[in-house]
């Protein structure tokens, strides 16, 4: 897959997540239940147990910075964006694989939230860590030596 | 001659691959050590994070989360002086609790969330506090608090974060810091205020209503659960154990027995 492909799929699952992230922060301010497809109460075990806040900040809002920052990352040229990209993303893989190891074996109830956003982060762990070993598109790197032609003897 | 020119046009375009191919490997290694160093401070950072997350957590005690979890469970709810629900519902639960007890406080983290979601946001019964001291002296200044929250009608949010945080029964630990603690940490309280209040003249007609009533109504043990139909009688709720389902059943048939 092309870098520019690389990169709008990584921008659209970041929006993504933003949206996923906005509407939890939102309910987590606004002291409302989360809206479950299934019902059950999980999102709400969930976003009021003991582990919704981070140092006091609650970890929706914590995500909400993690795509939008991901988001940012896209917009920085060459390595420097794609390795900062690659970082966010595997911090927040770690995290999300610690959130719902917390869902399932301690809190004890899932909440289709926050699977949403663990996919989502999943995924863009890989797209941004592919982007990032995979480097430049071949063409630019073609373009090197062809830029030196003029020099080599005919 | 054309022969040896193209041998070495073709040495020289295979030297130039060689040395691509080598750049190409060494521009890749490059890139998979960065990446390395990339997950490797990835992982710091997501150590240092779960730290921070497992000590907020740990230890007990209050967390804001506590308040988050208070504000939900009452979110939207009318309450008014020490009734929690729609004034006009058709019945009324009350209950006579001691913010000391164990089992109110079971009461209230199992089975009072059921009843504000089945009984008192869809209308059916509005539900009313009555304190009463009757584990021993810390439970006095517990009730003042929560009479206190009362007149702000932040009272059945008080008493959920008193639950939370109960200590051991009559070891003085309902001191005024962490009376203080709790009503800052209570939502829509005005915390000083209510600790000024606690001492006021309408909190301890409040109480003192309350222990009236309950001498009256015979209550010796919390918590005690009373129905009373608008405009009725009350009946005291029996036959219930302290999980939703019994509890609800047993809430059902004294609904449909008024």
């Amino acid at each position: 897959m092309s870098e520019r492909r690389l990169r709008l799929l990584a921008a659209v699952l970041a929006l993504a997540g933003i949206a996923v992230a906005s509407y939890l922060t939102w309910v987590h301010y606004e002291g409302i239940k989360p809206f479950c497809v299934a019902g059950g109460g999980g999102c709400e075990r969930v976003q009021t147990s003991d582990y919704a806040d981070l140092a006091g900040v609650p970890v929706a809002l914590i995500g909400l910075i993690g795509y939008v920052s991901i988001l940012a990352s896209l917009l920085i040229p060459r390595d420097l964006g794609r390795f900062a990209g690659a970082f966010l993303g595997l911090v927040g893989f770690g995290f999300s694989v610690y959130l719902t190891y917390l869902e399932l074996f301690v809190i004890d109830a899932i909440c289709q939230w926050c699977v949403a956003s663990a996919l989502l982060m999943t995924l863009l762990m890989i797209v941004l860590v592919a982007r990032a070993a995979r480097g430049p598109d071949v063409a630019v790197r073609l373009a090197q030596p062809e830029m030196l032609e003029p020099v080599a003897p005919g | 001659m054309s022969t040896r020119l193209e041998e070495k046009a073709h040495r020289r375009e295979e030297r130039l691959e060689r040395e691509q191919a080598a750049a190409a490997a060494g521009a890749r290694r490059r890139r998979l050590l960065i990446l390395g160093a990339v997950f490797v401070s990835a992982l710091g950072v997501l150590i240092a994070g779960i730290a921070i997350s497992q000590s907020g957590s740990s230890g007990g005690g209050r967390t804001s989360a506590d308040t988050q979890a208070v504000r939900t469970l009452f979110a939207g709810i009318p309450q008014k002086g020490n009734v929690l629900g729609k004034q006009d519902a058709p019945a009324t639960l009350v209950e006579y609790a001691d913010l000391q007890c164990p089992v109110c406080a079971a009461y209230t983290s199992d089975v009072l969330p059921t009843v504000l979601r089945d009984y008192v946001r869809a209308g059916r019964l509005n539900t009313e506090l009555r304190l009463i001291p009757i584990i021993g002296p810390d439970s006095v200044p517990a009730s003042r608090a929560a009479a206190a929250a009362s007149l702000q009608n932040r009272m059945w949010q008080f008493s959920d974060l008193f639950y939370r945080d109960q200590g051991v029964e009559n070891s003085g630990y309902v001191t005024d810091g962490f009376l203080g603690d709790l009503a800052r940490a209570t939502p829509g309280l005005n915390g000083s205020r209510a600790l000024r209040q606690t001492g006021s003249a309408p909190v301890t007609r409040l109480v003192n209503g309350w222990a009236a009533s309950a001498r009256a109504a015979g209550v010796n043990g919390t918590p005690t659960f009373f129905i009373t139909p608008r405009g009725g009688t009350p009946a005291q709720l029996s036959g219930y154990q302290l999980e939703p389902g019994s509890f609800s059943a047993a809430l059902d048939s004294a609904l449909r027995s008024k």
